[in-house]
């Protein structure tokens, strides 16, 4: 980010530096991500900004870049539960007007830089991600804090704000897939579940009804450094980045409590499915899941991870992958995922896209590959190769800033240790085979699915067809 | 830049095996094998990672009617095997890097193929060897084929599911009547369902070869081990004896606004305009491989698509661009977004809007219109071009962040002109002025030169979507 004044500086310097950055002899001191070397823990800075707030720093000078990946506690679970909406609107007008600037100065000064600033929110965080050259590095640590700090919520904005969102609403009932995962959380999980996709009609009304008066009062409310984490990475000196958070985010007070208490729902016993009629489309969408009682912080997380990444988290070369799409054909895209092991259990599920003539094929050889799974569990070498498979992406996952700054986030929002990155691939490795298979049997009941199918598709005999 | 041998002194052992150093750029370094193989080397030890791309001259440009998407069909056939890797021997491309952790894939697109994987740095020989041996030996059987072929059909229908996608396709395949980006890299459904095995074996055949790819190693790796690897694995296959076919299809100069529609299930409008524009090397017709060689080494300073980056830059890029400012600032649109094609033939400029419900898109046609003349009339201003430009180099770097980014960004380079457009990208960027700007939008954007198209939701589809228990 720049003034106006220095808007023009030489681009020229900028090109050289970068490539001067890019040499392998100019990264030669600072090496990150090489895991070995020394320990990863001891060159992040992390310090405690006073409030509650915590900021982790790394120097990586292999691009004139910086990467930055935070969050607050101010996520939909916040909200209150008649105004489903609330704290995404909220998050997003942050950026829409502040007590200093307009929308149009704001966007003006981060744009000359080229620099870019998002808030988005989940069912538990306000989610920020932002990137800018070093050298623009202290206005955007600035920018950052005045929008969390001074929003103005100015009327105008937000009825703009909210049309655009009443068109992305929209838009998204035509899309099968969006459709199929609103359908699979309203039959898993009650209204006021954190993991509860609201119906669009629901939305609509609420988002239609919203006030700056609400938007202040949310925010009043919930913002606060208390549950400030930021990762900074980059092209960067830590002790300026430390200075810079100090100095803006000093007194950035509340709120008074961020926690968070979900009750896992208790699990359906059955099969149950359901087709969302979506006309027109080519492809169909399939889920076939439940909710998974799974937090980020279990004893079994590791266990689950691996249960799961053999069962199907490639399309290629997983379990589902190589029966549904490299053997029948079936479809382009098949995985498993549990959605969001957070502070709280979301839903574990198989998506499949499918031709409209082959949905029923499709969830018979997804539900015969699981079966075969839950029967006889992970081989031996199988698992070794998700071990491996796991260390290795996870080192390739820190190569890049956004990469670094995701994983010291990651270990800060879910108080993983600031040895996390050093310690995960002991982690995987103490991992044993009966883990796995408890795993698999606890969290994988392929008798107790919802399957939703959503597309243009019509049921040869419906409510009389088998799953499986 | 130095071409002195002495540059490759740490490669003399696989320099005496036929590995010749041919130029270098900090940080990127040129070398190539007998069998006409370039390799381009960057050395970047941040993480003990290393990125390995293999860039083949073919994409869907290469192709004619009754083949459209072979070429994007045959890249999905490479994961299908070899003698050495493959299902039967546990040793399945996929699942071998699966299992090392790799970042893998493969994609295709209108002037290149390209086949990539980052791996832990100890796995680079794993990885070479494996592309060395899928360039040469790969299956292509039958019986993949067929069941190859559903999975790109779904991926073909997952694609018909997005109605941007399905107006953009209509866009390009009328405003291009002639040239080959005519047709969508997918290919035509009835295409893709009944290519025979024997078409895509010999579109491999013709193709894939030495002499017709680039190998792009990015990472933690020694220079001289590297070579040698690759020279071990890559410098058994020969040079094709036949020289590799040329596309010579030119799209004639358009004559005359055309204008399509589609109406099909979806909940917003949508308008896309497009304007055809140069190549990225700034030519105005089809070259061949020598001549676009020749035009790479020597590029022209008179390139108007960098002044067209920066007018789409100018017109899209966030809050205060133009088309943001006349669309969605005053409620026509809630959604914008403007790109110029950087191919290795002329391209097109696009323009698109996802129209506000309730207006018509003959209304936000008009305001996108009415901001082109603007840029060709009043022009950009000076701190407007310098904002713009910023945009781009900042994005530039940030595109640039580990080894696979830089991998990609070259191997994109390599598939339209070479690895020095790569090079110097940001530096021509930074050097337009608003004048330059100005001159462009003046030239491109005239009513005869553009294709209008249309999404319109259709009524009874689509928006009536309901549950039901089956």
């Amino acid at each position: 980010m720049t003034t106006r004044d220095e808007a023009g500086r030489d681009a020229a310097r900028l090109i050289e530096s970068a490539h001067e950055g890019k040499s392998s002899d100019a990264v030669g001191a600072n090496t990150p991500a090489s895991v070995g070397r020394s320990s990863f823990a001891s060159r992040v800075a992390r310090e405690g900004l006073g409030t509650g707030a915590v900021l982790l720093a790394l120097e990586n000078r292999a691009t004139p870049t910086v990467s930055l990946r935070g969050s607050l506690r101010a996520g939909s679970y916040f909200e209150p539960r008649e105004k489903p909406g609330l704290a995404r609107l909220t998050a997003e007008m942050l950026v829409r007007g502040t007590r200093r600037r307009t929308k149009l100065e704001l966007a003006g000064d981060l744009e000359r830089a080229g620099a870019e600033l998002e808030f988005s929110t989940d069912p538990f965080a306000v989610n920020v991600a932002a990137r800018c050259l070093g050298e623009d590095l202290p206005a955007l640590v600035s920018t950052l804090a005045e929008a969390l700090r001074e929003p103005a919520f100015p009327a105008d904005e937000l009825e703009k704000l909210k049309q655009q969102q009443l068109a992305a609403i929209r838009e998204r009932q035509s899309s099968t897939r969006h459709r199929a995962y609103e359908r699979l959380t309203q039959l898993t999980y009650e209204p006021a579940s954190p993991f509860y996709t609201h119906a669009a009609e629901r939305l609509v009304e609420s988002i239609n009804a919203a006030t700056v008066a609400d938007l202040r009062d949310f925010y009043e409310r919930r913002y606060g450094g208390r549950s400030l984490v930021a990762a900074v990475v980059g092209d960067l000196k830590t002790e300026d980045v430390g200075r810079q958070f100090r100095e803006s985010f000093s007194g950035f007070a509340g709120p008074d409590s961020v926690e968070i208490e979900v009750a896992d729902p208790e699990r359906r016993e059955g099969t149950r499915r359901e087709v969302v009629t979506v006309r027109g489309k080519a492809n169909v969408d399939v889920l076939l899941g439940s909710a998974a009682p799974l937090r980020r912080d279990a004893a079994d997380y590791y266990a689950a991870a691996l249960a799961n990444s053999a069962l199907g988290e490639s399309t290629l070369s997983s379990r589902l992958g190589l029966q549904v799409r490299d053997r029948e054909g079936l479809t382009y895209g098949i995985a498993s995922r549990f959605r969001a092991p957070t502070l709280a259990a979301g839903p574990w599920y198989i998506a499949v896209s499918v031709n409209p003539l082959n949905v029923e094929r499709a969830i018979s050889s997804s539900l015969a590959v699981l079966r075969d799974y839950v029967e006889n569990g992970v081989g031996e070498e199988e698992l070794a190769d998700e071990k491996s498979a796991a260390i290795g992406a996870f080192k390739v996952s820190l190569s890049t800033n956004a990469g670094l700054a995701e994983a010291l986030w990651n270990a800060e929002f879910y108080r993983l240790g600031a040895d996390y990155v050093d310690r995960y691939p002991r982690l995987i490795e103490s991992v044993t085979r009966e883990e796995v298979n408890a795993a698999v049997r606890k969290y994988f009941r392929p008798d107790h699915l919802t399957v939703v199918i959503a597309g243009d598709y019509e049921p040869r005999t419906a409510g009389a067809q088998p799953v499986a | 830049m130095t071409t002195a041998i002495n540059e490759a002194s740490s490669t003399s052992d696989a320099a005496a095996r036929g590995v010749v150093f041919v130029a270098a750029d900090a940080p990127v370094r040129e070398f190539r094998l007998a069998n006409g193989l370039k390799v381009l080397l960057v050395a970047n030890r941040v993480a003990p990672v290393v990125t390995v791309c293999v860039l083949y001259r073919v994409g869907s440009r290469n192709e004619a009617v009754g083949h459209t998407g072979a070429t994007h069909l045959l890249e999905h056939m490479m994961f299908k095997g070899t003698p050495s890797f493959n299902k039967n021997r546990n040793t399945q491309i996929a699942a071998t890097l699966q299992k090392i952790g790799a970042d893998f894939n493969a994609t295709t697109w209108y002037d290149r193929t390209n086949y990539f994987e980052t791996v832990p740095s100890d796995q680079l020989e794993l990885a070479l060897r494996l592309e060395a041996d899928r360039m040469r030996n790969s299956l292509i059987a039958d019986e993949d084929r067929r069941s190859e072929m559903t999975v790109v059909r779904n991926e073909l229908e997952r694609g018909q599911n997005e109605p941007a996608m399905v107006l953009d396709e209509a866009v390009y395949a009328v405003a291009f009547r002639e040239h080959p980006y005519h047709h969508p890299t997918i290919g035509w459904r009835a295409d893709v369902e009944n290519v025979p095995t024997a078409r895509l074996k010999a579109f491999y055949d013709t193709f894939y070869h030495p002499n017709n790819a680039t190998l792009v190693v990015v990472g933690d790796f020694d220079e001289g081990g590297c070579l040698s690897l690759v020279e071990n694995h890559f410098g058994a296959h020969a040079a094709t004896p036949d020289p590799i076919p040329e596309v010579y299809t030119d799209e004639p100069a358009q004559e005359g606004e055309r204008r399509l529609v589609v109406r099909r299930a979806g909940e917003l409008a949508l308008v896309q305009i497009a304007w055809h524009t140069p190549s990225v090397l700034g030519a105005t017709s089809v070259l061949s491989n020598a001549e676009l060689a020749e035009r790479a080494a020597n590029p022209p300073d008179e390139n108007d698509i960098y002044a067209l980056v920066v007018l789409a830059a100018a017109m899209s890029h966030g809050v205060t661009s133009r088309l943001y400012q006349a669309l969605v600032e005053t409620e026509l649109a809630v959604a914008v977004q403007a790109n110029c094609d950087q191919f290795r033939d002329p391209g097109l400029f696009n323009a698109y809007a996802t129209v506000r419900p309730g207006v018509e898109p003959r209304e936000v046609e008009r305001a996108i219109l009415s901001e082109f003349a603007r840029a060709g009339g009043e022009g950009l201003g000076d701190e407007e071009t310098r904002k713009a430009t910023r945009q781009i180099v900042a994005r530039t770097f940030y595109d640039r962040d580990g080894t696979s980014n830089v991998a990609a960004q070259i191997s994109e380079a390599e598939a339209v002109a070479d690895w020095r457009f790569y090079q110097t990208y940001a530096a021509r960027v930074a050097a337009v002025s608003a004048g330059d700007v100005r001159r462009v939008a003046r030239k491109y954007f005239t009513e005869d030169n553009r294709t209008v198209g249309y999404f319109i939701p259709k009524a009874d589809d689509g928006g009536g979507a309901g549950a039901n228990d089956a």
